[in-house]
């Protein structure tokens, strides 16, 4: 184990840890501070708006679908580029190659996408 | 286990991490409410990340909360919301039992192999981090088997960047490194296929996503 | 180090992943009308492949990257027989994706994809690269499972397909990763050296190869991991399910047959009793429960675990432990289990075919609808019946040549009632298949029954189907007839299995 670990790591630990308190603690201020007089018309989420309905449910488009996918599949592209990111410098041209023909590839598949119109919302 | 022992501070966060990774997967288990499992799902992978880090595998970690965390989570919400709602959830199942003692078997056959068998190449992981990209190809002695290994290994296996000192790269062990290293040097091969699979995934998943009357 | 040669060396698989992405780039121009002609440009660039390996690769035996990608005889003959069935495929699904499918530009990339994906598999020298162009192949079957997709079946075989897979594929990781653990290497010739270093297995080891064998059983269909195969088969498109019949059982038998008899041989102890297990239950199994199936894709998808068992005894038979000890690797049990993956899959792939065609005429797959086919259509029913005479074993026909060499192999390494076991069970096979022989050539419709499908409709056969039927048939005749080139071909293939190559990192840099 390198020297230390853990001591880095408690600071990121603590780091979070005052970031999460920070928003916990705001939220508790003002909860204390403010002044409470409930009624049914504030408890609705827009107040003056409609009332909701009662089936809180509904089906959403499956195009959002798409998007996740894409989004999985160049999230995955990106997992692949940040070892190449700190390795290619140190290495020869064909490196820097070899990622692009990896980019080109995947590229392709989105032009592919743009072109089939997968992008276009209609 | 490896890579925490010896420091109270890490065993104390292991077991925070694994309880709150175990307690969450019970929940999905669990949970009627399928939306609530998605999240507690995510929470879940979340833990597994900080696991990963307690290994010293910050580049999994890395990989878990962007892929995992991110966005299979999001997928999982998605396809939750294509479908319509179930009020109070799934019908009960009468494999119940059956598969609770089926994940208990296959549990228990998971602990009893990691205690009883000998993961040798662990141990060498620990003893030696500079050794981590020569140990994450095995057996395979790059000296050996190629003249120029040497000059070629210190173009490419380990790299920290400029004015690090030793293998330690601040708070990340040098795991991404290696990692990056084997992508561009043994597994130049198969990280070029994860494109061409990649590909093939996402040109199928488009043409089955399209809508009726959008072919074309 | 100029080693420009190395990455050459792979110009065949470049060529392999071009034509994927030509193809779909033709569809994104190409106007609708003129899509048909994107299969032959597909055709065009498999042949330009095998040719360029065949040329290049002919006398090559270099292993790239230190053993990730080896190219020998073993590579070649894989490339070239799985190159060439992914077109055979290909050519046998024109008029039906023409017919059938919406898509026929990914039909056909992705198609060329899976067969990239099928060659890296034969000529990977380690576990994880294995894995990756197995699920390159896997992510391709998926898709084209799924392409008829306002087809309800093809959406439902298409889920159980994706389910199982991806659950299969994450029981091999799951071994991989076990047997990396213990052995600390996924390089094939690694773990052999490791087993023959430590022949008391650990438990750790143990363990990952059983899941390794699992997966890659799930993978091939074999029991007890075959309940997904029947309804999936059911459901795809016909020409997808000769597909997953043959080009993926081929591609993971040239994965296992390289990982086994370099891998894994010198612990051929341990697993050659659990092999021949598994390879008995499923040659009884599946041909069993084939006599039953009324749906002739499902009657065929229970014959083809049956020939799984058949391939699993050749594998059981992969080595033999001589007087001192040694294991020594038995080439004629490799030779075998190639040759038969020939001679199965040109007969499975002429009786899909076949198929296919009926179905593209009548729109049913029930055997009892093929009453009358021999009148309406001798040509299909004469191939037909070849067809399923040959994976039968019958002599004259690939199939029996291909048995007799397979089963002699397993006779000799000591599994004598295996192999009994496999006579008996082609006899069984040969029961059903002659049910449909007799359902075309010898039922007459009686007193008041209704005319079946193929009465009802007017027959006949596209030219492209015609001429790929006559090429299958001329095949299982030569193969049945003369199989000493095949022989001699899977015989240096077998040769190179477990020599001892040169290492030559690709360095290219």
């Amino acid at each position: 184990m390198p020297e230390g670990f853990d001591v880095k790591w408690a600071a990121v630990v603590i780091g979070a840890g005052v970031g999460l308190m920070a928003i916990v603690g705001l939220f508790m201020t003002s909860w204390f501070l403010s002044p409470k007089r409930p009624s049914e018309d504030k408890g609705v989420a827009y107040e003056s708006g409609i009332r909701p309905g009662e089936f809180r449910w509904s089906q959403i488009n499956i195009r959002y679908y798409i998007y996740a996918l894409l989004f999985l599949i160049f999230d995955v592209e990106a997992v692949f580029l940040f070892p190449w990111t700190i390795t290619f410098l140190k290495s020869s041209d064909i490196v820097f190659y070899e990622m692009l023909v990896f980019l080109g590839i995947l590229l392709f598949g989105l032009a592919f996408a743009w072109r089939k119109g997968a992008l276009s919302w209609r | 286990m490896n890579g925490v022992e010896g420091s109270s501070v890490t065993d104390v966060a292991f077991w925070v991490v694994s309880a709150i990774a175990i307690a969450a997967s019970i929940m999905v288990v669990t949970l009627r409410d399928i939306f609530r499992a998605a999240l507690f799902l995510a929470l879940s992978f979340l833990a597994v990340a900080g696991l990963y880090i307690l290994l010293r595998a910050e580049f999994l970690a890395v990989v878990q909360i962007l892929v995992y965390v991110g966005a299979i989570s999001i997928l999982i919400v998605f396809a939750i919301v294509l479908v319509r709602d179930m009020p109070g959830g799934g019908k009960d199942n009468h494999l119940k039992v059956v598969a609770a003692t089926v994940a208990a078997l296959l549990g228990a056959l998971a602990i009893f192999v990691s205690y009883n068998s000998d993961f040798t190449n662990l141990d060498a992981l620990e003893s030696s981090n500079a050794d981590v990209a020569a140990a994450l190809t095995g057996t395979y002695d790059l000296d050996a088997s190629n003249a120029v290994g040497d000059e070629y290994e210190d173009q490419i296996a380990v790299a920290p960047p400029e004015g690090a000192e030793g293998t330690e790269i601040g708070i990340f062990s040098n795991s991404t490194g290696s990692i990056g290293g084997l992508f561009i040097r043994d597994f130049v091969l198969p990280f070029e296929a994860v494109s061409v699979l990649l590909l093939a995934a996402m040109i199928g998943a488009l043409a089955l996503l399209r809508q009726r009357g959008e072919e074309s | 180090m100029s080693a420009n040669v190395n990455v050459n060396l792979l110009t065949p698989e470049f060529i392999l992943a071009g034509m994927g992405l030509l193809v779909l780039s033709l569809d994104l121009v190409l106007p609708k009308a003129r899509r048909g002609i994107l299969p032959w440009i597909g055709v065009a660039g498999l042949i330009a492949a095998v040719a360029t390996a065949l040329i290049y690769r002919w006398d090559r035996v270099e292993e790239l990257y230190g053993g990730v990608f080896i190219a020998d005889r073993y590579s070649l003959f894989f490339f070239a027989f799985l190159v060439i069935l992914g077109g055979a495929v290909m050519i046998a699904s024109v008029d039906y994706v023409k017919q059938h499918i919406k898509f026929p530009g990914e039909y056909y990339g992705i198609l060329i994809f899976s067969i990239l994906g099928m060659v890296l598999m034969a000529s990977a020298g380690e576990l994880l690269t294995a894995y990756i162009a197995m699920e390159l192949l896997s992510f391709s079957l998926y898709v084209l499972v799924a392409l008829r997709k306002y087809d309800s079946k093809s959406n439902e075989s298409a889920a159980k397909y994706i389910l199982l897979g991806a659950f299969s594929s994450a029981i091999m990781l799951y071994g991989i990763s076990m047997v990396w653990g213990v052995t600390g290497t996924t390089f094939y010739d690694g773990i052999a050296a490791h087993l023959t270093a430590n022949p008391d297995l650990d438990i750790g080891l143990i363990v990952g190869l059983s899941l390794i064998v699992a997966g890659l059983g799930f993978k091939v269909a074999a029991v007890p991991f075959h309940m997904w195969a029947p309804d999936v088969y059911e459901g795809a498109p016909t020409p997808v399910t000769a597909y997953l019949a043959i080009g993926s059982k081929a591609a993971a038998f040239a994965l296992i047959l390289r990982l086994f008899s370099e891998g894994l041989l010198p612990a051929i102890e341990d697993w050659r009793v659990l092999i021949a297990t598994l390879a008995a239950a499923t040659m009884v199994l599946g041909n069993l429960v084939a006599i039953r199936q009324e749906n002739i894709k499902r009657m065929l998808a229970y014959s083809s675990i049956g020939q799984v068992g058949y391939l699993l005894l050749g594998v059981a038979s992969l080595g033999v432990v001589d007087a001192g000890g040694a294991v020594v690797f038995s080439e004629r049990a490799s030779t075998g289990i190639m040759v038969h993956l020939v001679g199965y899959a040109v007969a499975n792939l002429a009786a899909f075919l076949v198929v296919a065609v009926v179905y593209s005429r009548t729109g049913s797959d029930q055997i009892s609808d093929y009453r009358g086919l021999a009148k309406k259509s001798p040509y299909l029913s004469l191939v037909l019946s070849v067809a399923l005479f040959s994976l039968a074993g019958l002599p004259f026909f690939a199939g029996f040549v291909t048995k007799f060499y397979l089963f002699t192999a397993g006779a000799e390494a000591g599994f004598l009632w295996l192999s009994g076991l496999a006579m008996v069970a082609s006899l069984v096979s040969l029961y059903y298949y002659l049910r449909v022989i007799q359902r075309a050539y010898v039922d007459q419709p009686s007193e008041g029954d209704e005319e079946t499908a193929v009465e009802r409709s007017t027959f006949f056969v596209p030219l492209t189907s015609w001429l790929m039927l006559g090429v299958l048939f001329v095949g299982m005749i030569l193969i049945g007839v003369w199989p000493t080139e095949l022989a001699a071909a899977a015989d240096s293939a077998s040769d190179a299995l477990g020599t001892v190559r040169d290492v030559s990192t690709a360095l290219v840099r």
